[in-house]
């Protein structure tokens, strides 16, 4: 089986374990305290999707493993589809960015078409007015770093602001999962029908164990709007995700809810087995044609039901590998 | 149906404005950080057990006043105060309390803090033979798992060992629980102490004893949907992980709502609107304020239920498959028929209250 090799770096204690263990293994935020400096690498095999295989390696980031990994023969940059470098927004020396520098030399040898992710971490420590000017103004600082041009021509560079005590870490995480999976343009044609035929306001597709969101539909929004989709659409990962994990203190895992609120129906089902979909319905739409009574929403939800039943078979063909 | 502080600041009442006459009082005591005043946040204000560091030390009695099912006067006293001095006038404030709420740093060296308890119960006991007295043991997240029972052990045996000198050997209005905001047991014993003064706890156990049996329910309790504090449960005995995800249900019911669904928060609907549900208005112009219903499945056939029954006044269910395989709707439809007698009754009870 051939894996996609996703290197998570940057200096000791910035939070990259911090950020592995939340989305890959159900922490919350106040457990990461408990983490140790991790000693050289850490690797994790993740499957997300029909075989999206990933090999995540949490490199230690203490100098010394650092040097080591660029020394002449170290196979850990080699054949890298990624390479997430994390700064600590307010740790960062300007040491720090001469081995960030050394790392993206090496890796221009070895793997010259890597993609590189930049988080820009612990963002909760600044004040909130500010963020988005010392994000920015970070930005462009790392910008200007000579090394990084090569892959910045190649379209090569994302970058992102996080922290663990927000959703911002969903979605930064759900744009780094984006990138790697491959065309979703099927998935969405398919999304569309969907909610035309269940008059959706929204529906939104998460991968099963990390709740990263995969897709959503309506995709594309005025820039407004579509940023607060995306701010909905990360809440609501992190809602779920938590209740996911504290169904398991009873042994249990999640199946599929069904909310009746204030002015919308909102149901999560099992989709695949590596997807959960989401739909939300307002609750004009459906009440046009049905009276009040309560046992009129169980047909309701019979008849969303169904259709996510009908659904589950196409969305099972959507082979993501096989586009590759 | 809600707490009486309506602005979103969600300030506390300044003592002595406010009370609520027929209200039940309940008095949280304790030394100076021990952590009343994150308790009464952390649950009542939904803070962040990790916010609760920036809290500054209460300076002057604070009221909180809670009204739901009961309606209950939460009064921190700060610890820096001596209540039982002589010099301070107490009496009144003993003979109204309906319960002591008395907070000990389990992470601190607790024997002063034991030896003041000691004092308080004495003055309190003089003053109102039937008050009761719940000690919390609390931060107990602080401690080692191993280490937990054996510090709720060394605390009770020195309580009554100096009740005992004190002639209060008698004194069986006291308990004591291991608490800490950092997980949900602070939500279980605050529940079980409230739910001890209300009067009608018998028959609202009763009527949720009815419930259970008619529809095949493991499990079922009365909540409030804003502090996620259970009111009454039926009969069977409780197990903690269970209180604990119908717990996190109502957070995620309330989270989802008010991220998807809207203005629930918005308290526009009176009461008396919200009690007669059949009678909502048809106009398209008024949107009605809907209860909320939450339904979610887990593995091996549990089925957990949420119905608002009053407004911001839940009744959960806890159901487990016995692998029969029933027609999911067709539970469903029992549970919802069931509940609505369910809420018929509630309402009989509290109709001279509402
Ligand atoms: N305030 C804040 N603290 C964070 C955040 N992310 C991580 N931390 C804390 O930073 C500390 C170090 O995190 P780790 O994840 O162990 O750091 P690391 O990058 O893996 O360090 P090495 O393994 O030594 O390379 C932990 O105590 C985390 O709780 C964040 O977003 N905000
Ligand atoms: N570890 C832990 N700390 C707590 C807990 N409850 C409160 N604290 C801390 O105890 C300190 C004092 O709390 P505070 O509520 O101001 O005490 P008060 O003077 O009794 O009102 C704060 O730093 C809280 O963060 C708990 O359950 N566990
Ligand atoms: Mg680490």
């Amino acid at each position: 089986m051939s894996y996609k090799n996703i290197l998570l770096m940057g200096k000791s204690g910035s939070g990259k374990s911090s950020m592995r263990n939340m989305i890959f293994s159900n922490y919350s935020a106040i457990d990461t305290r408990r983490l140790g400096a991790t000693i050289d690498v850490e690797r994790t095999q993740i499957r997300l999707l029909n075989n999206l295989n990933l090999s995540l390696m949490d490199c230690g980031g203490q100098d010394s493993y650092m040097l080591n990994y660029i020394k002449a023969g170290s196979t850990k940059l080699n054949n890298a589809e990624l390479l997430i470098y994390v700064f600590d927004i307010e740790g960062t020396q300007p040491k720090d960015f001469e081995i960030f520098n050394l790392i993206l030399n090496t890796l221009k040898n070895l793997s010259p078409r890597c993609k590189i992710f930049l988080l820009v971490h612990k963002m909760d420590l600044v004040n909130e007015e500010e963020r988005e000017k010392v994000f920015l103004d970070f930005y462009v600082g790392v910008k200007s770093s000579s090394n990084l041009k090569f892959f910045l021509d190649q379209n090569n560079v994302q970058c992102a602001q996080t922290s663990i005590w927000d959703e911002s870490l969903y979605k930064a995480w759900s744009q780094i999962v984006g990138s790697l999976i491959p065309e979703t343009q099927a998935l969405q044609k398919h999304l569309k029908n969907l909610g035309n035929i269940v008059s959706a306001e929204f529906i939104m597709i998460f991968e099963t164990s990390t709740f990263l969101k995969i897709a959503t539909h309506p995709n594309s929004l005025p820039k407004d709007e579509q940023a607060d989709l995306d701010s909905i659409t990360q809440r609501v990962s992190g809602i779920i995700k938590n209740y996911k994990k504290s169904v398991e203190k009873i042994s249990a895992r999640f199946r599929s809810l069904t909310l009746y609120a204030n002015s919308k129906s909102i149901y999560l089902d099992n989709l695949t087995d590596n997807m959960v979909i989401m739909i939300v319905i307002p609750d004009s739409k459906i009440e046009k044609d049905i009276n009040k009574s309560t046992t009129v929403k169980i047909s309701e939800e019979k008849y969303v039901q169904d259709v996510i039943k009908r659904a589950r078979k196409t969305f099972e063909k959507l082979d993501f590998s096989g586009k590759k | 149906m809600s707490y009486s502080d309506e602005d979103e600041s969600l300030q506390y009442n300044s003592s002595g404005s406010n009370h609520n006459n027929d209200a039940a009082t309940v008095i949280l005591m304790g030394r100076r950080r021990s952590g009343k005043s994150s308790i009464l946040e952390a649950v009542f204000h939904k803070m962040k057990p990790w916010e609760s560091v920036y809290i500054e030390s209460t300076a002057k009695p604070e009221v909180l006043n809670v009204a739901s099912l009961i309606n209950i006067n939460l009064m921190e006293l700060p610890g820096q105060i001596d209540y039982v001095d002589p010099e301070y006038d107490n009496s009144q404030m003993f003979r109204q309390t309906g319960a002591i709420i008395y907070v000990i740093d389990a992470q601190d060296e607790y024997y002063g803090a034991v030896r003041n308890l000691i004092r308080v119960v004495e003055k309190a006991y003089m003053e109102n033979p039937n008050i009761r007295v719940e000690v919390l043991v609390h931060k107990i997240d602080g401690l080692s798992e191993e280490f937990r029972d054996d510090t709720v052990r060394d605390i009770k045996d020195r309580t009554s060992e100096m009740l005992y000198d004190g002639g209060l050997e008698s004194f069986a209005g006291i308990d004591f629980y291991q608490t800490s905001i950092y997980d949900q047991s602070i939500y279980e014993v605050l529940s079980k102490i409230i739910s001890r003064l209300i009067p009608e706890l018998p028959s609202l156990e009763h009527l949720l004893d009815n419930f259970v049996q008619h529809s095949a329910i493991e499990k079922a309790f009365i909540c409030d949907l804003k502090s996620k504090l259970y009111f009454v449960t039926d009969s069977s005995p409780l197990d903690s992980k269970i209180y604990e995800v119908c717990a996190e249900l109502i957070d995620l019911s309330i989270d989802l709502d008010s991220l998807l669904g809207g203005n629930h928060d918005d308290d526009s609907s009176s009461l008396e609107g919200s009690i007669t549900e059949g009678a909502i208005t048809d106009g398209e112009s008024t949107p009605k304020q809907k209860r909320l219903r939450c339904v979610s499945k887990l593995s091996s056939g549990i089925k957990l239920y949420l119905h608002e029954v009053l407004k911001d006044l839940c009744l959960i269910a806890f159901i487990r498959d016995d692998g029969i395989g029933a027609d999911d709707s067709a539970t469903l439809a029992v549970l919802d028929y069931n509940a609505a007698i369910f809420r018929k009754g509630l309402e009989r009870i509290f109709h001279d209250r509402l």
